[in-house]
């Protein structure tokens, strides 16, 4: 119990040295094609890719505001440095369970246009480059295809698939409306 | 023979035949002598005085043959005896003689020598003979011619012979110089009849010649003379005869009233004491009878009082011997207890003796055993002190222990305290961590917002947030290390306050130990001080039990000698009871005599009315021996009728009652050969009462007693030839009686029995 621990570190970081290393090598060297940053999400076992150019900034969860009236996928608003973000949650949206919020939640702020909301996500993967020709479309029909929320699917190798998020189809959702200009809200 | 030793008569004639046969014959021997005698001497006379004729005769013929010149003296003297070989006489087997003289003296003598012969009849032979014995000339009778047979010649022809035997020569050489004139001579002859032979000298010119020879057949006087013995013996056995006779009659006839005077003796000895003699004659018999009467009345008299003493004495006797057999058998059974208590008692010391030898062994096994409990205590001592010192050790060693266990307890609090102070170090980490984790996001992010510039910087981004990751999973390992760590300690803790807790009561128990250790040594202690107290007084058992032991042994010889002595008098009482037995026997014998001779004559008596009732008609023979029960409605015990048991309360009651007189008796009755007994005695046909147990004494009548002892009276048949049965038996009334039988034929069949009951007491 005492040795394993110092050779399992050393060993990690070893690994992740080399694969510092060679993903260096490899983002230098594979240049070919049509290719795109995804930060990875998840609910459970679920996994959703969000575009990065989407992507501003993730965030620790913090005091989210409960605002009356509002549907189930909107919990409420957060401040964030001064300005007022509503919070979108995915899972009643995608028919997922809803669990409580805990402290290992993040929140991700996505941005379309003047449009941007912050995803409660439970779990942040990390960022992840797809290939274009990777991506598949949705079959016609499908459940994911009716909540016309993704614009296509990644086969991974595990017989999972990604969802790939359309950040603009989300935030133009009737029900997502929100006012840029809502900032009337925001006091 | 007993004729003659039973009657006087018959002593006396025999005493009398054997007196007068005795005279009788004396007198007759004395006359027949007498008779003999005379006869003798007459016939000696007559002999003597024909021998003398006869000689003289002789002389006279022969001295003329010389005178006449006939024959010379030489011729006559001759002695030349020549054989006779020729004529007539040769031949013959004795041998024959002629001499110069014997052929003259043939014609000369002869004639005259016969008319002896027929001048007497008892004269056989009468002879010539010379000195040597020559016979020249023989009677006619004996000159026979010669038949050539031996035997008959010897007897006819004996003539020419020389008689030399001594007989006929002392006759021929006697020459009369004696004086007697005569020489007589007994002899029997050659041809067997005694003879008597008288001879005279013959002498011629002076000179002895020879003799003359007369034979008288003494068989002819002998046979007068028994003729005469004879008549005289019948006369007399005559006489005799008619004597005794007379005598016997005589005799008897005076002694008849003698045995009269027997004979009613004997019957006054049988008991009729009333007998009297009548006195007929007042001779010495009349004399006898009268003092026989007095005598009588006199003993009758002594008699009655004696018999009346001895029957109240007899009674006592009985009395006596009964107490004597009661108490004999009082002491026999005391006997039999006291040898049965002696042989218990001799038993009883036997197990009392084996019961002290087992003490004795048993008080050695417990010495024994208490010095191996002193041994096992010393043991036990040592190992209980080796105890103490090994509880001593163990409790500094629990203190140590618990010392220990303490900073044990110490050690893991602050081991906590760490732990927990490093899960606040980690929760820093984990904190700086996640923070790296948002800061590499948001870098990853801002590189991809600056697109192709900012591509390797998402790498390193990436390669951050990774590292964060790494870190965030290794304090949460760390966390649950800690947690585990945290865990451990805190039940370790518990745990060591538990121990410590246990050692506390471990200390606790040792000390108990170590107490309890002192008890038992104290116990171990007191143990030896009992043991060795036991095995003293083990020994001192085993000193009393033996001695215990020569005790019981006194005790046991003792005992021995009561049995013994015990049975000593069992025998003594056992020959005591013989004694009483047979007094009482004794006793009883008279008893028996006469109810033997009551029952026998009962048993006569209903014999007789039994076939008077067959012999009158009333009754056929089967009638009487009717055994075809018919039962009396309503008696209990079962009473029975037949077809002659009306007929006997007629006959026979009265009888049977008369025996009762006896004051023994108590009863007297008939009963048939199955027991049925048609007629009781009145005293036990009262009326019927209804109470059967007055009836079963009362009313005895007409019941069949088939128990044992009347079955085998009413059985009895008299085949062992007694004549009659006793038993001895106790009655259903509860007495004990003696029961004597007899059997009753009827017609010469077995009808049945009289029994007669006599009371024991």
């Amino acid at each position: 119990m005492t040795e394993q621990p110092t050779y399992e570190i050393a060993q990690i970081l070893e690994q992740m040295r080399a694969d510092y290393w060679h993903n260096l090598e490899a983002a230098d060297q594979v240049e070919a094609g049509e290719q795109s940053d995804y930060l990875v999400i998840g609910f459970g076992l679920q996994r959703f890719g969000v575009p990065a150019g989407a992507c501003r900034e993730v965030l620790k969860l913090p005091r989210i505001v409960r605002v009356p009236r509002l549907p189930a996928h909107l919990p409420g608003i957060i401040n964030l440095r001064g300005e007022i973000v509503a919070v979108t949650d995915l899972r009643p949206l995608l028919d997922l369970p809803v669990t409580e919020a805990t402290a290992g939640f993040r929140l991700v702020v996505i941005a379309s246009g003047a449009l941007r909301t912050a995803l409660l996500v439970e779990r942040v993967e990390g960022m992840r480059t797809i290939a274009a020709t990777a991506v598949a479309t949705l079959a016609e029909g499908s459940a994911h295809a009716a909540a016309n929320l993704f614009h296509g699917k990644l086969d991974d190798d595990e017989g999972r698939f990604l969802l790939l998020l359309d950040p603009q189809r989300l935030l133009e959702r009737p029900d997502m409306v929100i006012d840029q200009k809502g900032s009337t809200i925001n006091d | 023979m007993k004729l003659i030793t039973r009657r006087i008569s018959a002593k006396i004639v025999i005493a009398m035949v054997v007196v007068l046969s005795v005279i009788m014959a004396a007198s007759a021997v004395l006359i027949v002598q007498r008779g003999g005698e005379l006869l003798r001497d007459e016939l000696l006379v007559k002999g003597t005085s024909m021998a003398r004729v006869g000689a003289k005769a002789m002389e006279e013929v022969l001295e003329r043959a010389i005178a006449s010149g006939t024959l010379t003296e030489e011729q006559v003297f001759d002695t030349k005896y020549q054989e006779i070989k020729e004529g007539p006489l040769a031949g013959a087997a004795i041998p024959k003689y002629h001499t110069a003289y014997d052929s003259y003296l043939d014609q000369a003598i002869m004639a005259l020598q016969d008319e002896f012969l027929k001048s007497d009849d008892m004269v056989v032979f009468a002879v010539l003979v010379d000195r040597n014995g020559y016979l020249p000339v023989h009677n006619t009778k004996y000159s026979k011619p010669l038949t050539g047979d031996a035997e008959k010649d010897k007897v006819g022809n004996r003539t020419k012979r020389l008689f030399n035997d001594p007989v006929g020569l002392a006759a021929g050489k006697y020459d009369g110089k004696d004086g007697n004139g005569f020489l007589r001579q007994v002899y029997k002859r050659d041809t067997g009849e005694t003879m008597w032979d008288i001879s005279a000298p013959v002498y011629v010119k002076g000179k002895h010649w020879g003799g003359y020879r007369i034979g008288f057949s003494i068989a002819k006087t002998e046979a007068t003379i028994d003729e005469m013995r004879n008549g005289l013996a019948f006369t007399m056995l005559a006489v005799l005869f008619v004597a005794a006779v007379t005598c016997f009659f005589v005799v008897g006839r005076m002694t008849r009233p003698l045995k009269e005077l027997t004979e009613i003796a004997d019957r006054i000895a049988e008991g009729s004491l009333e007998e009297r003699i009548e006195v007929k004659s007042e001779d010495e018999v009349g004399q006898l009878a009268r003092a026989f009467n007095q005598m009588t009345q006199v003993i009758v008299r002594n008699l009655q009082g004696e018999i009346e003493k001895s029957n109240r004495m007899v009674a006592s006797v009985k009395e006596a011997i009964q107490q004597l057999s009661t108490s004999a058998n009082e002491l026999m059974a005391i006997s039999t207890q006291q040898a049965s208590g002696a042989a218990e008692q001799a038993a009883a010391v036997q197990q009392a003796t084996t019961t002290s030898e087992e003490i004795a062994a048993t008080a050695k096994q417990v010495s024994d055993n208490a010095g191996r409990v002193e041994t096992l205590a010393g043991q036990a001592s040592g190992a209980s002190h080796s105890g103490q010192q090994a509880v001593a050790a163990a409790m500094s060693g629990m203190e140590q222990l618990k010392g220990q266990v303490m900073s044990i307890a110490e050690a893991m609090l602050q081991l906590g305290e760490n732990s927990q102070k490093i899960g606040g170090i980690i929760d820093i980490i984990d904190e700086i961590s996640d923070q790296t984790n948002l800061l590499s996001l948001n870098a990853a992010i801002e590189a991809a917002g600056a697109g192709e510039a900012g591509k390797r910087f998402s790498i390193v981004a990436n390669e951050v947030r990774r590292l964060a990751d790494r870190t965030a999973e290794a304090t949460n390992q760390v966390k649950a290390l800690i947690t585990q760590i945290q865990q451990s300690t805190n039940s370790t803790i518990m745990l060591t306050e538990e121990g410590t807790k246990g050692v506390d009561a471990a200390n606790a128990l040792v000390a108990n130990i170590s107490q309890t250790l002192e008890k038992i040594t104290r116990a171990i202690a007191e143990t030896s001080e009992a043991a060795s107290e036991i095995k003293l007084m083990t020994q001192q058992q085993t000193t009393a039990s033996e001695q215990m032991a020569e005790t019981i042994a006194e005790v046991r010889d003792v005992a021995s000698q009561v049995a013994v002595s015990s049975q000593e008098t069992t025998q003594s009482i056992t020959e005591l009871t013989g004694l009483a037995a047979r007094l009482q026997d004794l006793v009883e014998e008279n008893l028996l005599a006469e109810a033997k001779s009551t029952v026998q004559a009962a048993a006569a008596e209903m014999a007789r009315i039994l076939a008077e009732a067959v012999d009158s008609g009333k009754f056929s023979v089967a009638d009487i021996f009717d055994d075809n029960y018919q039962p009396i409605a309503e008696t209990k015990p079962q009473k029975y009728h037949t077809k002659f048991d009306r007929y006997l309360d007629e006959k026979i009651q009265a009888y049977e009652d008369s025996l009762l007189a006896n004051p023994h008796v108590s009863f007297a009755v008939l009963v048939d050969r199955n027991g049925y007994l048609p007629t009781h005695n009145t005293k036990y046909s009262q009326p019927l009462t209804g109470d059967y147990e007055k009836d079963k004494i009362g009313n005895r009548t007409k019941r069949i007693f088939n128990d044992k002892v009347g079955l085998t009276a009413a059985r009895y048949d008299s085949r062992d030839g007694k004549g009659y049965l006793q038993q001895i038996y106790e009655r259903d009334t509860g007495e004990k009686m003696w029961d004597i039988s007899a059997p009753v034929m009827v017609k010469g069949r077995h009808w049945g029995a009289f029994r007669i009951g006599y009371q024991m007491d």
